[in-house]
């Protein structure tokens, strides 16, 4: 079943467009946007959020649309690029604001998640780092009755151990049947999370599947140069010669590949050529 | 709405307790030497002062991006700023309203009138700031505002000027006519 459903998402701004994006988050799974900066994937998780309007498509949670029912955005958990939490405000204090806007919300869990991550109680949110600052909104996104969690750039600022941490939390929430919608840069973070990933490029998705389906599909192997490039898809130039995104099932026997990341696929899907 | 305030206060608290301090000495002052202009004044300062200086802070901090997510409409984030314009605005009315009757009182020249028109004037200001600064954000919404005023003002006396000639002209008129009537 469908937890989260875009459909036909467009928004345009400032020279950028956004072209009628459509996938789904099923209940207890992840999916992950991946792009470069500018691609539209924050247009995308601020448009779920209602922070922009979009010009057309709708957007739907549990079968309602959100358009016609704004009020049903109060069961979307969020975290945004930059939080936007109270700076001048402690933890406690934060937890009495939310405690006012979220409905369900949990202070005591709110509390003992921010202590899990070593987030200190006296302090004020403008004396955190970048990275307890995020550590903080993940906490609090996870402290109210929520359906589906939206967040941009998560684990951006945060150690390899913070991010452990905080993947292993996501992990949890998902296993109890909700859906996560994340966007990230580092695509190793989603590999370990996700179970889908959408690629967007230019405003538009231009790949979307399975994850492990997807890494399945693709291999990296250098091109020689006057051969042809058996099975390849994408090739990008290096310093010194060039390597081929190529589909495995395409690949002749014996040949030598190493399997593709989901970096290797977004690198050669914004910076390749078409073969 | 009820979280969205209670950030408001705890995060312009600090401004609060100088805000309140500034309403006393004015008071006083004003109760003092019989001038209750001076509470009248700072009871507008503060009411526009205290909902500019809270969404400030939304805008630093991206709170008004997160405000919006949490699915609060734009009708309850609106209202949740004129709400606390409103409450401190009734706080320096009230510390005005015991500076005027410490003072001359109704019974001054004037009468009311000098504790009504302060009263009215903070909430027009606030009326007319908030939406600015919704519009451009609160550096560029005082700007404009300042020029706002000044070009409302400039109208309204340039305004009465140009009335004035008008009726001067019209009165001219109408007296011609009665003279020209009129059996003496």
């Amino acid at each position: 079943m469908n937890k989260l459903e875009i459909k036909n998402l467009s928004k345009s701004y400032g020279g950028f467009c956004l072209y009628k994006v459509s996938f789904e988050v099923k209940a207890g799974s992840a999916v992950g946007l991946i792009g470069e900066n500018g691609a539209g994937k924050s247009t995308v998780i601020k448009s779920v959020l209602g922070v922009i309007r979009p010009d057309g498509g709708e957007i739907y949670l549990d079968g309602h649309n959100l358009n016609d029912n704004p009020a049903l955005r109060k069961k979307l958990g969020y975290v945004l690029e930059d939080t936007g939490l109270p700076a001048e405000l402690t933890l406690k204090e934060v937890s009495r604001v939310f405690g006012g806007m979220f409905s369900g919300w949990n202070e005591k869990r709110f509390l003992s998640l921010a202590a899990r991550l070593e987030l200190p109680a006296d302090k004020r949110i403008k004396e955190f780092s970048k990275g307890m600052k995020m550590k903080t909104a993940i906490s609090a996104a996870l402290s109210y009755d929520t359906e589906a969690l939206i967040l941009d750039e998560p684990t951006g600022g945060l150690d390899p151990v913070a991010r452990d941490g905080i993947l292993d939390l996501l992990y949890d929430y998902r296993e109890e049947g909700r859906a996560v919608l994340i966007s990230s840069h580092i695509t190793s973070d989603l590999e370990k999370l996700c179970d889908y990933i959408v690629y967007i490029h230019g405003g538009k998705v231009v790949l979307g599947g399975e994850k492990d389906e997807l890494l399945r599909r693709f291999v990296i192997y250098p091109y020689r140069a006057g051969s042809p490039a058996p099975g390849g898809v994408r090739i990008l130039k290096r310093e010194f010669g060039a390597d081929v995104l190529g589909e495995r099932r395409l690949m002749p026997a014996g040949s030598e590949f190493r399997q593709a990341t989901l970096e290797d696929i977004m690198l050669f899907y914004s910076k390749g050529d078409e073969i | 709405m009820k979280g969205l305030l209670i950030k408001d206060l705890l995060t312009v608290r600090k401004q609060a307790v100088w805000y309140a301090a500034m309403i006393v000495i004015f008071c006083i002052a004003g109760a003092a030497t019989d001038s209750v202009a001076l509470s009248g004044a700072i009871g507008i300062l503060v009411t526009v002062s205290v909902p500019l200086t809270a969404m400030a802070y939304d805008e630093t901090e991206s709170f008004t991006r997160f405000a919006a997510a949490s699915g609060a409409g734009a009708k309850m984030r609106a209202a949740e700023k004129y709400i606390l314009g409103v409450m401190f605005g009734a706080v320096s009315a009230a510390a005005h309203l015991a500076a005027f009757l410490f003072s001359a009182g109704p019974s001054g020249a004037g009468g009311w009138a000098n504790y009504i028109m302060p009263v009215a004037m903070q909430f027009a200001v606030l009326a007319a700031a908030l939406p600015v600064a919704f519009k451009y954000g609160v550096e560029k919404g005082r700007t404009y505002m300042i020029a706002i005023i000044v070009l409302v003002w400039s109208a309204v006396s340039w305004g009465f000027f140009g009335f004035s000639v008008l009726a001067a002209a019209v009165s001219y008129f109408i007296s011609a006519h009665i003279l020209s009537v009129k059996d003496l």
